[in-house]
């Protein structure tokens, strides 16, 4: 469980986050929307701790982000190329992540099947540097990584960014997977309102660092708010 | 067009978010290249003498005419490895309907200003006035400095044409050793003198406008040749990017003992041997074994131990713990958040980077091992150095070196780059020479030379022996600054 309490962010007198309280059950797929700027990575950077916040405090199963560093073990994410060591190949990232996480080598083979389909063959044993791979195959790589190890927390800025529609399908299919087997928690942004909506029971519209909507009801009442909400 | 791509080219300066610190390495880079330029100049107003010493009194001409082409072989090897295109400028417009010449043009006449350009003129213009101008009158005197000039600008064509072409590749450095190396042991040696095959061609020089034609045609032809290259490759991918090589693809299993930390060293050692600057600094550790062989000749082993010889020591087992853990963080800005992210992801990475300390210093003393040659007291210090180095100068380096890491971009040239320099960098000469002869001259003074070496030796091993603590402190001071390292890292100030 994810717990916000009276979360603020401020960049040189702005605020550019505030959110006075937030929970996110476990094995909830929680979709944050939002134009530019809304503060969708300001908020993911917040829970993982990467930046500080200005007043008040992210809980993760109980424990105080900012307090411990055990939680790291079981969330995983993927906002950026920080994240990623692109000068290693995809293989030897992974088997970094391995060792990290403490993985058999057929766990780490176990979870790389579960993305044969996504990778389509471009992916592992590919001699190429991840910074010299398309973005659409960084993403997966970071995607991959994020999930790997015992997670409850998964957190994707904009997973289906730079991804072929066939695999922005894939991907769908994945998540959809994997929430229903191990009751992790997804927190995923996005700015496609469709597929967002179709992985997601629970969509949160954030605007100028505020929440404006917080949606949990069927698939076709929240496809409605939120084509109301974005109309021009 | 020309003012519009100057215009851009200021601004892309001046709104530089490094632009502070760009200003400050600038300055101190602008100040140290006014001193050589000055001393050039010197040396430039000094050739006179310089004959005279070298017994040319009498014919002054024939001894500049005669070394010039070493001066030129010179030329050609330090204009390759300072000069450099920024085919970057190239990437913003080449979508843009400017016409590719006019943009090669622009780029490569930009080249040309640069304070290289201006060596020879320093280094043979007051001979030129002083002398020539004299003996074969004013006509003679340009005639000659301006045969001169015209070949050092047809090298800084040509030197940009052939890095080009052959890319930083050891083959081309290989092919420039050989010709200068020949050519300058062959004259040592009295095989031949290239210089004398070269000289009657100046010497014409002094008396006719012949020669300065020659040069003018074959500068104006390599000009065009590398202004037809460039465009010819006028392409980003083939212009920007590092020539394709694979290193170091295999891991090293003795690392998996160390369970993280030792997945971290290895690591480590790939983003090393994967970017050029670390690479380079990695590089230049065993060059600094060389070190020895300029001190030690010179020394009288038999009484006690000379005090360079621990500065030696240090320097030799420690070149890389200063080369590299200068910037200690800042190797991993691009990858912060990937540490921060995981659990005791950043402590993984210090020890990581320990480990790597620990294992290439060794190789360093293992490697200077031979020195016995020179008695078994330099194998006695420098082992005491080494102990010293992996116990205490490293910890002093580290600390001193997350004061304020600042982000390096890795992918950028590995000469006479000074990202990430601060302050601190200048700090750290202070542990690498004062701290050891701290602890060993009491102890040297006190009882006998022998004692200041045990003396160094107990600090590291009391240091070693404490390492996992020291280790400890370094990942408490980066977690304490997380956020404000990682955002500067993420270049969002």
């Amino acid at each position: 469980m994810i717990q916000i309490e009276h979360l603020k962010k401020v960049y040189n007198n702005e605020k550019v986050l505030d959110i006075p309280q937030l929970v996110i059950p476990r094995a909830e797929c929680f979709g944050l929307v939002g134009n530019n700027g809304a503060g969708k990575t300001t908020l993911f950077r917040l829970i993982l701790d990467l930046i500080r916040p200005s007043e008040g405090t992210v809980f993760l199963e109980g424990d105080n982000v900012r307090n411990t560093e055990e939680w790291k073990n079981n969330v995983g994410a993927y906002l950026d190329e920080h994240m990623l060591l692109t000068y290693l190949t995809a293989s030897e990232y992974f088997d970094t992540l391995r060792s990290i996480y403490g993985l058999s080598q057929r766990d780490l083979e176990l979870h790389l099947q579960k993305f044969e389909e996504l990778f389509n063959g471009e992916i592992i044993d590919n001699a190429k540097y991840i910074r010299d791979l398309s973005k659409g195959n960084l993403k997966k790589v970071g995607i991959a990584a994020a999930m790997l190890g015992n997670k409850n927390v998964v957190i994707l800025d904009e997973p289906f960014e730079n991804l072929d529609p066939s695999s922005q399908s894939r991907l769908k299919k994945l998540i959809t997977k994997e929430k229903q087997q191990n009751q992790v928690t997804y927190l995923i942004s996005s700015h496609d309102l469709v597929h967002v909506t179709d992985v997601c029971n629970r969509i949160v519209i954030l605007e100028k660092g505020i929440i404006k909507k917080d949606l949990n009801a069927d698939k076709q009442q929240m496809t409605e708010e939120l084509d109301e909400y974005f109309r021009v | 067009m020309y003012f519009t791509f100057l215009k851009l080219r200021f601004l892309k300066a001046v709104r530089s978010v490094t632009l502070s610190r760009d200003l400050v390495t600038g300055v101190f880079l602008f100040f140290i290249g006014f001193v050589l330029l000055v001393n050039i100049l010197v040396v430039g107003f000094s050739m006179e003498m310089l004959a005279e010493e070298f017994g040319y009194q009498n014919n002054i001409s024939g001894f500049i005419n005669t070394y010039l082409i070493f001066y030129f072989f010179t030329e050609i090897i330090y204009r390759y490895f300072l000069q450099k295109i920024s085919p970057v400028d190239l990437a913003n417009y080449l979508h843009l309907p400017i016409g590719r010449p006019s943009i090669i043009h622009f780029v490569l006449s930009n080249s040309f200003i640069s304070a290289l350009n201006i060596v020879p003129l320093l280094l043979f213009g007051p001979i030129a006035v002083s002398h020539f101008s004299g003996a074969f009158g004013t006509s003679g005197a340009v005639s000659w400095l301006l045969a001169v000039l015209l070949i050092s600008w047809a090298i800084h064509w040509f030197v940009l044409f052939f890095k080009q072409k052959y890319g930083e590749s050891s083959m081309g450095l290989l092919l420039m050793a050989t010709v200068f190396i020949s050519s300058t042991a062959g004259f040592y040696f009295g095989w031949f003198n290239i210089g004398k095959w070269v000289a009657p061609f100046y010497d014409l020089a002094l008396t006719s406008w012949i020669p300065c034609g020659i040069i003018f045609f074959m500068a104006v032809l390599l000009y065009y040749k590398t202004f037809r290259y460039y465009l010819n490759n006028a392409y980003i991918e083939e212009l920007s990017k590092e020539k394709d090589s694979r290193y170091f693809t295999s891991s090293i299993s003795a690392f998996d003992r160390f369970g993280i930390a030792g997945k971290m060293a290895d690591v480590e050692l790939k983003l090393i041997l994967r970017h050029k600057r670390p690479r380079v600094m990695l590089a230049l550790s065993p060059l600094f074994l060389l070190y020895g062989l300029i001190f030690y000749g010179d020394m009288d082993f038999g009484e006690g131990i000379p005090g360079m010889t621990i500065f030696v020591g240090i320097f030799i087992t420690g070149i890389f713990i200063m080369n590299y853990g200068q910037y200690f963080l800042s190797w991993n800005s691009a990858y912060f958040d990937f540490f921060s992210s995981n659990y005791k992801g950043v402590e993984a990475l210090v020890t990581g980077k320990y480990i790597l300390f620990g294992v290439i210093s060794l190789i360093c003393f293992v490697l200077s091992l031979p020195y016995v040659y020179y008695g078994w007291k330099v194998v006695l210090v420098n082992g005491a150095t080494f102990l010293f180095n992996m116990g205490v100068t490293v910890n002093c380096i580290v600390f001193l070196a997350l004061m304020k890491p600042k982000p390096i971009d890795l992918n950028k040239r590995a000469m006479f780059n000074y990202e990430g320099m601060g302050a601190a960098q200048f700090l750290m000469i202070i542990p690498m020479l004062i701290l050891p002869y701290l602890i060993y001259l009491p102890f040297a003074f006190m009882v006998n030379d022998m004692a200041g070496v045990a003396a160094l030796a107990t600090t590291g091993v009391i240091g070693i022996f404490f390492h996992e603590k020291f280790i400890q402190l370094q990942v408490n001071k980066i977690l304490k600054n997380q956020y404000k390292i990682g955002s500067s890292f993420r270049q969002e100030l």
